[in-house]
């Protein structure tokens, strides 16, 4: 888990609870969302992403627990715009307004200067269609004007929801520069998506929930290299091979009697050549990959429950 | 597309914002009203229903009232096409009903409450604005429906210009355009609190129609009841200040009470609809 600076920076979710009736959307979930890193909000449809981002932008009010941004809800910062910019989805926008009118009336509410508008629908080339009516842009395009909106007031937290449905390859491309600019300028930014595969192209560190409780809060590169290729590995006699990953703290499954081992963290070649020098003999050497879309598959999964795993538990469970 | 990345500030500790001034909600309201293409079509139709139902509220005054129009006089000529006020009234709720309530249908509301310090401040915003083009559109409508009385009473009826120039700027008939042109303005805004407080169209719609119901119910009621509620009810307040509540009948409370009375209705409904926004998930 992150560890916030003092200054009280970034987003921070403590215990946060809420239930729409007898359903639990977001269950007693505590994370960290630290400046300087793009951080993936990642799970499975249904899992409680939005509810939570609507609580730490201060639309729905949580049943127990706390949201804050740069250490306050945030409305009750004396500028919530200044604070954080937000994007909740393309639906989030009056369809007949035109898109230069809908950054004028944010400039507006928010006291931004209007030559901002100008540069926003240029960062997002919305230049020549800025006359146009939000209902005759196409997705990709409402998608931008979004994020354009959303970076309007140039605030130090950036809060977006499924920002890279519609958007293409070029798209994604630039959202990935684009945020990884922005945080670069040591602020926050934290995007949510249901796919990994897209998250994988612009986060740095990701929090995992299934069913509105936390799942997993790693570094994407720790995640990476969780999911990464293992290496099974058969033999008469394995413990000398065993005996020395266990010493430099590699993870090893074994089989109890020493024939049988599966390794992580280290590829094949690698596996060989040890083997090699400890002169331990091999009847069998195989990769196996996992990927790290299966290990979020495998993560927020609602069968794992079938195995007793608690959330934190799940991503242990992931672990080898 | 373009690969530019994002305006930033030099470094975090010193940030140069692009914020320049102070947050102006009403501003950002009027802003929304003047690109969107609906209020516009709308104000169009406000002024056209209400010159075209005060041609036909004139015309046929022989069939509704058994006259001639040339034997009706000018100061009846000209109310009844300042009723055409009325009928543009409906078109002005139903934008105003729209215009707050869309917002609510399609989700949009969110990117006004995310960076809204006070809930309360877009409710009053959102007022404002449709008072405004209320009030303008009304008095624009309550001219327009009087030069149309007024050509129908010289020509169709016969009366003499002169006659015709003072029955409409009398004290009688400008109170009572007066009068109509605060209808629209008073149902507007409760149209607005209606439908931020149900978060719909049809609740800003509904609204002032249950209040004119309300109006129409009470006047029903035996005397006792029927003097009780109905100059309490904002119809009652509007007739009171246009002069249409005659002294002595159970509407009547005199026009300074009735402004009260409407002052009264105005902040209820923008409390009640503070009260909502500021208890709900969004």
């Amino acid at each position: 888990m992150n560890v916030l600076p003092s200054s009280d920076e970034g987003i921070s979710v403590r215990g946060l609870t809420k239930s729409y009736g007898d359903h639990r959307v977001v269950d007693d979930l505590s994370f960290d969302v630290a400046p300087g890193q793009v951080t993936g909000f990642l799970g499975p449809n249904g899992a409680g992403k939005s509810t939570t981002l609507q609580m730490v932008l201060g639309l729905a009010s949580p049943d127990s627990g706390t949201a804050t941004i740069h250490g306050r809800r945030l409305p009750e910062h004396t500028e919530p715009g200044r604070v954080a910019g937000a994007f909740l989805g393309v639906e989030h926008m009056l369809p007949g307004l035109t898109a230069r009118g809908h950054l004028n009336w944010i400039a507006t509410a928010t006291g931004t200067a209007t030559a901002r508008i100008d540069e926003m629908l240029e960062l997002v080339d919305l230049t020549r269609a800025r006359s146009r009516r939000i209902s005759q842009l196409s997705l990709g395009m409402r998608q931008r004007l979004g994020i354009a909106a959303a970076l309007l007031t140039d605030p130090e937290v950036l809060i977006l929801d499924e920002p890279l449905n519609g958007l293409d390859p070029a798209g994604i491309t630039w959202l990935r520069s684009l945020l990884t600019d922005f945080a670069n300028t040591g602020r926050t930014v934290l995007l949510s998506s249901h796919l990994l595969r897209e998250m994988e192209l612009v986060a740095h560190h990701v929090i995992i929930i299934r069913d509105g409780l936390l799942i997993a809060d790693d570094p994407l590169d720790v995640l990476r290299r969780e999911s990464s290729t293992r290496v099974r590995v058969q033999g008469e006699n394995l413990a000398p091979l065993l005996d020395h990953l266990q010493a430099e703290g590699i993870s090893v499954d074994t089989d109890g009697w020493g024939t049988h081992a599966t390794i992580s963290g280290r590829e094949p070649g690698e596996i060989f050549g040890l083997c090699v020098r400890l002169g331990v003999e091999l009847t069998g050497l195989a990769a196996e990959e996992r990927g790290l879309e299966d290990t979020f598959l495998g993560l927020t999964d609602t069968s794992d429950d079938q195995h007793g795993h608690t959330p934190r538990q799940a991503m242990q469970g992931a672990r080898p | 597309m373009t690969t530019t990345p994002p305006t930033a500030p030099n470094s975090p500790s010193a940030p140069s914002s692009p914020i320049a001034s102070r947050p102006r909600w009403a501003g950002a309201e009027w802003a929304k009203f003047r690109d969107l293409r609906r209020p516009r079509q709308l104000l169009i139709v406000t002024l056209a229903l209400g010159v075209v139902t005060a041609v036909l509220l004139v015309l046929t005054i022989p069939a509704t009232r058994g006259t001639p129009l040339s034997e009706t006089s000018t100061e009846d000529v000209l109310s009844a096409s300042v009723l055409g006020v009325d009928a543009a009234a409906a078109v002005l709720v139903v934008l105003a009903a729209w215009f707050a309530g869309v917002e609510f249908r399609t989700g949009a509301i969110t990117e006004a409450l995310l960076r809204a310090r006070s809930r309360s401040s877009m409710v009053t915003a959102k007022a404002l604005v449709i008072a405004a083009a209320a009030a303008v559109t009304a008095l624009i409508t309550a001219v327009a429906v009087t030069i149309v009385g007024g050509i129908l009473a010289g020509t169709v009826a016969g009366a003499d210009w002169s006659e015709v120039l003072a029955a409409a700027g009398s004290r009688d008939h400008l109170r009572l355009a007066f009068g109509s042109t605060l209808l629209p303005v008073v149902f507007s805004v409760l149209a607005v609190f209606g439908a931020i407080g149900f978060r719909s169209v049809a609740g800003g719609v509904l609204t002032p129609l249950a209040l004119l119901a309300g109006s129409m119910i009470a006047g029903w009621l035996p005397e006792g009841p029927a003097s009780v509620l109905r100059p309490l009810l904002p119809l009652g307040g509007v007739h009171n200040i246009s002069g249409v509540a005659e002294a002595g009948g159970t509407e009547h409370i005199g026009a300074v009470p009735a402004f009260a009375v409407l002052v009264i209705w105005v902040a209820g409904g923008a409390l009640f609809a503070a009260w909502r926004l500021r208890r709900q998930d969004f």
